[in-house]
């Protein structure tokens, strides 16, 4: 086996055809394996694998690919996993063969999971719970404690997956620069008891 | 309405009522959007030595993974992902989620593949051909002045094709620092009433597939510079690449654009919007 990833560490780095489409084998497996119970997305768990395979790519181009050969397996997993997990989050993509009561994955314990039925996740319906989450999003939004800075590296790092090191490039700052900003702002937020009150009544009305 | 353009708009401070009220609405009934919601709550809830978010985690995921397998103490760089992993249930799962595809690989217990899956692999081997822009404009309040914009680039000039009638591109000389020599630049004027201004954009001379791109913004009825106005490059998917602070001339370089889809979005009232496609034909 680790023969086999090495050659594929070093097809995939030499941008060879035969070993993507063998990466790409390999990850549609992966794929249909968390899909299994949503036959539903089935079709699309290709679309994923094409997407990972050009992330794949340009992440190996530009030098950001693991360092070891016995890594890589493990960190192109990572990023099929990640496609497939957004992919069930999408309005409309939550299996609709399992019931409410039938815990299906570690999320079920977190606070959206736990105002979602298969009914309302259908596209356009609206869940009361989330009314109270968003109002709570807007009310950090225009949260008078918080800089500029401080809400810009809250909201894209929390609202838009953008990555401590891609702020640090965006704002020209250090990532330590980031991270601090970061702090200072939750921190201030946390400090706001009435927020905070605010926040753990959802949290019980909503059954944690 | 696609979820970067929802929190886009919600993100911002001075967004129109109408867009906010479609953006809410977007939120209210998409979980994804949720989910980001809720991995904030995650992160407010539980305050941490280096607060690092879900992003960071799914970056350094397969390194967490191959340290726990290796056996042994989690490397000192790992552990804020380590806290971050107990009090994240969302981060957990994809660990939980990246275990089992792992075992089941090394037992041979992923499903077998019913046909030979076709992937398109072009981009392995990019084709060499000429390079050409694409500019799409979309103001977003303003639905009239939809267009479509073709730049040509050339050694020495860059010219805007296709435009319509209303829009006339400027010529104006432009020194090629690579090549030493003066040399025309052409800029498109982009009038946006309702937002009071107006935005010049002119493209560098694309070196290495990577174009400069020069935006000067002027106020709309006096033709004034308009300095210190905030402006933010997305890509198509509305990841911030950069934000900037237009000069005393109203002017904002980013530089090193490689080909590909953009929005920039000048931070006014009324948001105003420039789409563009750098690509090869």
């Amino acid at each position: 086996m680790p023969d086999l990833d090495l050659e594929l560490y070093q097809g995939c780095y030499a941008s060879s055809t035969a070993a993507y489409q063998a990466l790409g084998r390999y990850l549609l497996q992966a794929a249909q394996y968390h899909l299994a119970t949503y036959p539903h997305l089935l079709a699309d768990a290709e679309d994923c694998v094409q997407e990972a395979l050009i992330n794949i790519y340009q992440a190996l181009q530009s030098g950001r690919g693991p360092n070891q050969p016995a890594k890589f397996r493990s960190w192109c997993t990572a990023i099929v996993i990640f496609r497939v997990k957004d992919l069930k989050r999408k309005p409309g993509n939550r299996n609709p063969l399992i019931s409410l009561d039938q815990p299906t994955d570690g999320a079920d314990n977190a606070l959206f999971e736990s105002i979602v039925d298969d009914k309302t996740s259908d596209p356009g319906t609206v869940i009361p719970g989330a009314q109270m989450l968003v109002d709570f999003l807007l009310q950090i939004r225009d949260h008078p404690a918080l800089s500029t800075s401080e809400r810009t590296v809250i909201w894209e790092g929390y609202m838009n997956g953008v990555t401590t090191a891609q702020l640090a490039e965006q704002l020209g700052k250090t990532p330590n620069a980031i991270t601090l900003l970061r702090k200072h702002g939750l921190d201030k937020l946390r400090n706001d008891k009435a927020l905070m009150a605010q926040l753990q009544e959802i949290r019980q009305r909503m059954g944690e | 309405m696609n979820c970067q353009l929802a929190r886009s708009i919600l993100a911002s401070l001075q967004s129109d009522p109408t867009q906010n009220a479609v953006a809410r609405q977007h939120v209210l009934t998409c979980p994804t959007c949720r989910v980001q919601i809720d991995q904030l709550v995650c992160g407010l809830l539980a305050p941490a030595a280096d607060e690092i978010t879900c992003a960071d985690c799914r970056e350094q995921l397969s390194d967490y993974y191959e340290a726990v397998n290796a056996g042994g103490e989690i490397p000192t760089p790992l552990a804020p992902l380590a806290q971050h992993l107990a009090r994240c249930p969302y981060c957990a799962e994809e660990l939980q989620m990246l275990q089992a595809t792992m075992t089941a690989w090394a037992t041979g217990a992923l499903p077998n593949l019913t046909q030979e899956p076709k992937f398109d692999l072009s981009f392995l081997h990019p084709a060499p051909i000429p390079v050409s822009i694409w500019v799409q404009n979309q103001v977003t309040k303003v639905r009239e002045l939809f267009i479509e914009i073709r730049i040509h680039l050339g050694a020495t000039l860059a010219a805007f094709g296709d435009l319509p009638s209303a829009l006339t591109p400027t010529a104006l000389p432009v020194l090629q620092r690579s090549e030493g020599e003066a040399a025309g630049m052409q800029v498109l004027i982009l009038p946006a009433p309702a937002a009071n201004l107006s935005m010049q954009l002119a493209v560098g001379p694309v070196v290495a597939k990577k174009a400069a791109l020069v935006v000067k913004l002027n106020q709309a009825d006096t033709g004034q510079p308009l300095a210190n106005l905030r402006l933010m490059l997305y890509t198509a998917e509305r990841r911030m690449l950069a934000g900037s602070t237009s000069d005393a001339e109203g002017s904002i370089v980013f530089r090193d654009l490689a080909l590909g889809r953009y929005i920039i979005q000048v931070r006014t009232p009324e948001p105003y919007e420039i789409h563009l496609v750098l690509a090869e034909k």
